[in-house]
């Protein structure tokens, strides 16, 4: 089945590990999809929509790379990378002083993945507050994961693999952002050591339950889940019970209910 | 469950009801549910010509709208308008009292119908309306605080607008029974129907769709543009209808009926999107109901719209009845009935220690067959025997119905019977209270 612009590029490489060459054979900016972190970081969130508007690279011509198509008759790099736009107003009561600060980029070129850090960065941020991210592209994905987290963003490239995110925590305006994108359900999702977080918390029902749901049938998926949530989610036991998983609820945060999803034998 | 985990950090407590709650409501709803279907079967011969008016016609269909329908829609909304509205009920003691009123009310005002008996009607229908007052009080102080999914709480609240003059018109028909009535009862049936078919029981249909398809097939939550769309012109159909049933406007009555439709078709659109963009493939036969119930909405409507319009050469009222109550609402809340009570003893089971039974362990198949098909057939047979005039057909898809009845109490026992067992093998310090406890 050929890919869509709404295939999130981690399912395009695992159902063929091809379409890395065949996007780094158009433009050498997908070269960064070698390095194993990054693509475990982007692709997992990143739909090909996305990667078109991040590389600044046409969407058609992607997907004709991608599904091994001829590439259209135009194909020259007309989009420009998520262009930063005009700020928005919120942008002039900024204080960069007062702002939580947090630069992944050397989180990135250490090989490890960041997203566990922004999420407890942004977890620490008060409402009206302010997180400054410093990331070598423009992380469309997590934009949209922190909208749901009640985040508006702003985001301007300053040099060549540096861009500033300011995030705001301001949960009225983030609420006239926030989209319903069929294929996303929102949730954030990063590697630890202890296994993949999910991050589910201000998601409408049953987004929270297909989120988790849909990591537990991944096959890629290891054998625990940990589940960061803002209520007990009874409804999701019995699907967990369908699929041989087991829960336990662990200590989490203040204000958070955090389980421990293991795969295995049921009692 | 880990002994931190034990310990719940406040506002992030599981809402699940005591099981005697929603059980109490469900169980009592298939009891009436079988109790509508053989009333029905003994005044088969009244069906075909029923037009309103006291007897054991009337007594049946009270037996579904208030004995199924109501007492499920509560029993539901208990246990899953707090999912929507991230608030919990406020207490529990309103929803027991509502229950205590509620069931012998309804079993007071049907026999009072059955015999011709005003006084009765007077008793049971007082009791029914405080139940149903308590209850609606108790689920408007949650919307009060609700915050989310505006659809879902757009629709719950004309759900509950809707019966609080349900209660009004069903009072005043009382009254016109007693002989102190005020108002055309004609008008005030009419309006009656179109408030309880369409105003409560659609609504609330129609609003916990919004939450309990997407949660049972794992699918994205419908748009809110397009469904507050739909609640808009559910608003204008009802608004419209209840005018020209009052003003006599037959045009206005129509287009409401137009809208309804419209109204239709956008709910049914985003179920459509809800079941094409399912994780869950497989949805078993409880979906089957479902989806012929949502076949039956739209087809409800052209009937209730023919009616109006005098385009049934004959038993009009009775086949608009039976379309809407026993076609559609019926239909639907049996589907979502038999979906939803194994899954929640699958949860309360859980409460047992160790992890929840699969659902399918709580499930009956065998008397969910029976049920469905005897359900449909049903259906089949007393609605062409009402458009046809045949009592005998009625007679027959009674029985059938009836049947499926029984079937159904079967399943709703074996259910509740497996869950109980999980519980009574739970270890002696196992924690069987919920959060609300």
């Amino acid at each position: 089945m050929p890919f869509s612009p709404d295939t999130v590029v981690a399912d395009a490489i695992r159902s063929d590990p091809a379409v890395v060459d065949r996007l780094v054979a158009l433009d050498p900016v997908f070269a960064k999809l070698r390095n194993p972190v990054l693509r475990k970081v982007m692709a997992r969130l990143v739909r090909f929509r996305d990667a078109a508007k991040v590389a600044g690279v046409p969407l058609e011509a992607i997907m004709a790379a991608v599904n091994g198509e001829a590439q259209p008759a135009s194909s020259e790099k007309s989009e420009a990378p998520s262009d930063a736009g005009p700020a928005p107003g919120w942008m002039a009561s900024v204080d960069p002083e007062a702002a939580a600060h947090l630069d992944v980029r050397p989180i990135l070129a250490a090989g490890d993945e960041p997203l566990g850090a922004v999420m407890r960065a942004a977890a620490a941020v008060p409402e009206g507050g302010v997180l400054l991210l410093e990331a070598p592209f423009d992380p469309v994905p997590l934009r949209r994961v922190l909208v749901r987290k009640g985040f508006v963003s702003h985001a301007e490239p300053l040099g060549p693999e540096h861009w500033r995110v300011t995030f705001l925590r301001d949960a009225s305006m983030a609420a006239e952002d926030a989209d319903l994108e069929t294929d996303d359900t929102g949730a954030a999702v990063w590697n630890e050591p202890d296994g993949l977080h999910v991050d589910v918390r201000g998601l409408e029902p049953p987004q929270p339950m297909r989120a988790i749901v849909a990591l537990i049938e991944d096959s890629g998926t290891g054998d625990t889940v940990t589940v960061h949530h803002e209520r007990e989610p009874v409804f999701l036991y019995p699907e967990l019970a369908e699929r041989g998983w087991s829960h336990a609820i662990v200590a989490g945060e203040p204000g958070e209910v955090r389980l421990r999803l293991t795969r295995g034998s049921r009692q | 469950m880990s002994a931190a985990g034990a310990a719940f950090l406040p506002g992030a407590q599981g809402r699940l009801l005591p099981l005697s709650l929603p059980f109490g409501f469900f169980g009592t709803a298939v009891l009436f549910h079988l109790a509508g279907w053989v009333i029905l079967f003994f005044a088969a011969g009244q069906a075909p010509s029923f037009a309103g008016g006291l007897g054991p016609v009337l007594a049946a269909l009270h037996a579904v709208t208030l004995g199924v329908l109501t007492l499920t829609a509560f029993g539901a909304a208990f246990q899953l308008l707090p999912v929507a509205t991230r608030q919990p009920m406020a207490a529990l003691w309103p929803i027991r009292l509502a229950l205590l009123l509620l069931a012998p009310g309804i079993a007071i005002l049907m026999w009072g119908m059955a015999v011709y008996d005003a006084e009765k009607l007077a008793v049971g229908g007082t009791m029914a309306a405080a139940g149903m007052l308590v209850a609606g009080g108790l689920l408007a102080v949650n919307l009060a605080r609700a915050r989310g999914m505006p659809v879902v709480l757009g629709f719950a609240r004309l759900a509950l607008f809707s019966l609080f003059a349900i209660l009004l018109l069903g009072l005043g028909l009382v009254a016109t029974y007693l002989g102190r009535g005020v108002g055309d009862h004609g008008m005030l049936a009419k309006l009656h129907l179109v408030a309880g078919g369409y105003g409560f029981m659609g609504c609330l249909a129609l609003g916990f769709s919004y939450v309990l398809v997407p949660m049972f097939g794992l699918s994205p939550p419908p748009k809110t543009g397009p469904g507050l769309a739909v609640l808009g012109s559910a608003v204008a159909a009802l608004t419209a209808a209840a005018v020209g049933i009052v003003l006599t406007l037959d045009w206005l009555v129509t287009a409401g009926g137009i809208l309804g439709l419209a109204a239709s078709a956008g709910y049914l659109r985003a179920m459509a999107l809800a079941m094409k963009h399912r994780m869950k493939k497989r949805m078993g036969l409880s979906f089957l109901l479902v989806r012929l119930a949502w076949v039956l909405l739209p087809v409800s409507i052209l009937v209730a719209l023919a009616a109006h319009l005098s385009l049934i050469p004959q038993n009009a009222a009775a086949l608009t009845g039976f379309a809407i109550f026993y076609g559609w609402l019926l239909t639907f809340v049996m589907g979502i009935l038999q979906r939803i009570m194994p899954f929640l003893a699958s949860m309360h089971a859980a409460k047992a220690g160790g992890q929840p039974p699969l659902v399918t362990e709580m499930n009956a198949r065998g008397p969910m067959t029976v049920h469905a098909v005897c359900h449909v057939a049903a259906l089949l047979l007393v609605g062409a025997g009402i458009a046809a005039d045949l009592p005998m057909l009625v007679m027959a898809g009674s029985a059938a119905g009836a049947i499926g009845a029984a079937a159904f109490l079967w399943f709703a026992g074996q259910v509740i019977t497996r869950m109980l067992r999980r519980r009574a093998a739970a270890p002696k310090n196992a924690n069987l209270r919920t959060a609300y406890e």
